[in-house]
């Protein structure tokens, strides 16, 4: 392949690339964002994560059919579907930290690990037994019909839903920042993350911060769930590689970085989309190459100045 | 499922259809006439049930062609029966759900050659599965027919017992105890090229996933290709799983691509749909039976699929007998989603049961009578003389044809 022809693929391919991209990098981010909020307090993290965005988007598929079939609006449907999830998830989430995570931190470090990928199977399994193996589709609030750009030579397009990912995990992933730059609980949560003994010793609940990180990690997952559900079709396998995908995100771009995990995310979102212009079976792997070429340069992450290791 | 309220209202279209049928005409391929399991019925004392395993994945990600499947082969089985049976002996339909998974499928045929002594077996629907059990039913000396798994290698093997990919090469023979009437795959690709070749198609893309499944189909594809002279613009691929692959279809489009053959699964056919529509790129979309799965439209909205094109060996409109048998599958279920595989399934079952009626139950009289049959009938384009030793398949790339969904059905490509 000659220089020319790769310019000139890039530029035909480019813009849809990058559109496509940020669409599903925000999703990679978004899911990240839940593995750092319980990371930085208990140095722990749910690999379960992907799975759980599965049952949220399964959730939805019931909540959102069940009641668009009864006649209720789609937005009201959706908005069933939200407080649905958020409720679930969040119980899934402390359950997780409760059942997983807390018993097993005390007998050796790393049983948390093996636990929480086991709660990852199991909600496979049980998705399958529920909601069957077939793939379905979740409709959209929005519509199917793309929103189409012109640009000259190469026209671009846009689902409605997906600017709706673009714009609703962004704005999802400021309002956590806030609340943990600027509330009193998120600054709890910071004292906790920065030094534990010292944070209970100011008498901040610990257990309690620790239990909300979990809630908070998994409606991140959930909500991600609902917004990813009538762009990927619904199935029990769905969130396995976005899960892998936002942890790879997570690594790259320090767990301790929210700005970094976000950055990470979209730019990751693009490379897969623009690495599948010139060889589409590629798009999965290079993820996980740039993650390990990144391991090797800087085990910190890129945006982590802490200096711990990750792995 | 959400999307599916109009069942009603399909089955009153199929109704208008069907009377209108007389009138204008309906076309000439396959069979002519009403075709029946009852004709394979003889009279007799009766005795004990004769039983016939039928496994299937019943549930699972290939529920749709078993449920066809089943349906089919249950019509089949009540009309032999209540027409006497085997000298007045009825026909006992065991089925087993193998989940679609190989582990499962062979529990299943080790119940069916050691439990039920079955005399012979209908099934699977995936082609791992078969794969992974025919050594066992071989060995048993059972009659296997299988109506939908459409891999080569179920069928025909090396010198060494080996799968092959390839029907038509050197060396390559059938096992001695498994039939199909199903589309193989190597035919399947051939039918699709033909039709674009007499389409006089020009600006062909050709399109695969990177699964067993995909990977193998292109190269067959290649191999016809390189004979048949037809020009291909562009290859891509894609992994299964993907949603968006607007990437490889940009790349497509900006190549000039009109027409693309496309070998996948049917989630990834949505997925291609839907992005193909994302970036306003209009195109001819074909490739093998797949494309015949209802799932395919239900993910991608029924609209995308107009104007599609599948290998088919049955559409409700192929022949008169088709259009009888949609008919009995409407009036028993009143649905009848999936049409191609109750066909298969309908046809798989007569066969055997046609065979029974000349052999006996004996595992390998039956085999030697399926392999011998003459003056065949069923509801697919099936040939008269469906076997003989050296072909074990019942369609071949001549029996297939290319066929189009329109207002929601799929119906004969002109």
């Amino acid at each position: 392949m000659d220089l020319a022809s790769i310019a000139e693929m890039l530029a035909q391919g480019l813009p849809q690339a990058i559109v496509s991209g940020l669409v599903y990098g925000s999703i990679y981010a978004l899911v990240a964002q839940g593995y750092y909020v319980t990371f930085s307090t208990t140095d722990t993290l749910n690999f379960a994560q992907g799975d759980f965005l599965m049952i949220a988007a399964m959730l939805s598929f019931t909540v959102l059919g069940g009641l668009a079939l009864s006649g209720v609006s789609l937005w009201l449907a959706l908005l069933a579907a939200i407080a649905v999830v958020v409720v679930v998830l969040a119980l899934m989430g402390i359950a997780v930290e409760r059942i997983a995570i807390r018993p097993l931190r005390g007998i050796f470090s790393f049983g948390w690990i093996l636990s929480t990928v086991g709660v990852a199977v199991i909600l496979r399994q049980m998705a399958e037994i529920i909601w069957g193996r077939e793939h379905m589709r979740v409709p959209s609030v929005f519509g199917d019909v793309p929103i189409r750009l012109n640009l000259g030579t190469v026209q671009i397009g846009i689902l409605p839903q997906e600017v709706f990912i673009l714009a609703a995990s962004l704005g999802a992933m400021i309002a956590v920042l806030f609340f943990l730059k600027k509330s009193r609980l998120g600054k709890a949560m910071a004292a906790v993350a920065f030094n534990a003994p010292a944070a209970a010793l100011m008498g901040i609940n610990v257990r309690h911060i620790v239990v909300l990180s979990y809630a908070l990690s998994s409606v991140l997952a959930g909500l991600a769930g609902v917004l990813v559900a009538p762009v990927l079709f619904a199935h029990a396998h769905m969130g396995t590689l976005p899960g892998l995908k936002a942890f790879a995100v997570g690594i790259i771009g320090g767990l301790g970085n929210p700005v970094g995990i976000l950055v990470v995310g979209l730019a990751l979102g693009i490379v897969e989309f623009v690495v599948a212009i010139f060889n589409a079976s590629l798009r999965d792997a290079v993820t996980f190459l740039i993650l390990i070429a990144i391991l090797a340069w800087r085990p910190m992450g890129l945006f982590d100045k802490s200096g711990r290791e990750k792995v | 499922m959400i999307v599916n309220s109009n069942d009603r209202l399909r089955v009153r279209r199929y109704v208008l259809a069907l009377c209108l049928a007389p009138i204008f005409g309906a076309s000439s391929a396959g069979a002519q006439g009403n075709v029946s399991c009852a004709d394979a019925a003889t009279q007799g004392a009766g005795g004990p049930d004769i039983t016939i395993g039928v496994n299937g994945g019943f549930t699972g990600p290939s529920a749709s062609f078993s449920q066809g499947m089943k349906r089919g082969i249950e019509i089949c089985t009540k009309e032999y029966n209540d027409a006497g049976g085997y000298k007045g002996r009825k026909v006992e339909m065991i089925y087993l759900d193998d989940q679609a998974k190989p582990e499962v499928a062979i529990n299943n045929i080790s119940r069916f050659i050691q439990r039920d002594k079955v005399v012979g077996i209908l099934g699977p629907v995936n082609s791992g599965n078969a794969l992974a059990f025919l050594p066992k039913t071989e060995e048993a000396e059972t009659p296997v027919i299988v109506p939908i798994a459409s891999s080569v290698g179920i069928v025909y093997v090396d010198a060494d017992g080996k799968p092959v990919a390839n029907s038509t090469a050197p060396g390559a023979k059938p096992r001695k105890y498994t039939f199909r009437t199903s589309m193989q795959d190597d035919f399947q690709i051939e039918t699709v090229l033909a039709y674009a070749k007499q389409a006089g198609w020009d600006a062909i893309g050709i399109m695969h996933d990177t699964s067993g499944y995909g990977s193998q189909a292109k190269a067959t594809a290649q191999r016809i290709i390189a004979g048949q002279g037809l020009k291909i613009l562009a290859t891509e691929t894609y992994n299964v799983g993907d949603t968006d692959m607007t990437s490889q279809l940009q790349k497509m489009k900006s190549a000039g691509v009109k027409q693309i053959i496309n070998f996948g699964l049917a989630a990834e056919l949505a997925g291609l749909l839907r992005s193909a529509q994302k970036i306003d790129y209009k195109v001819q979309w074909a490739g093998p039976w797949g494309y015949a799965d209802p799932a395919v439209g239900r993910l991608a909205g029924q609209e995308l699929m107009e104007g599609v094109l599948a290998v088919a060996s049955f559409t409700i409109d192929s022949s008169p007998a088709a259009a009888d048998f949609h008919q009995k599958m409407l009036k028993s279920f009143n649905e009848n989603p999936f049409p191609m595989t109750a066909a298969l399934g309908y046809d798989a079952a007569k066969l055997m049961l046609t065979a029974l009626a000349k052999s006996g139950p004996d595992q390998v009289k039956l085999r030697d009578a399926i392999e011998t049959l003459e003056g065949f009938s069923g509801v697919s384009s099936i040939p008269s003389r469906p076997f003989s030793p050296t072909r074990h398949h019942s369609l071949d790339s001549n029996d297939m044809f290319v066929a189009t969904w329109r207002n929601g059905d799929l119906v004969k490509a002109k």
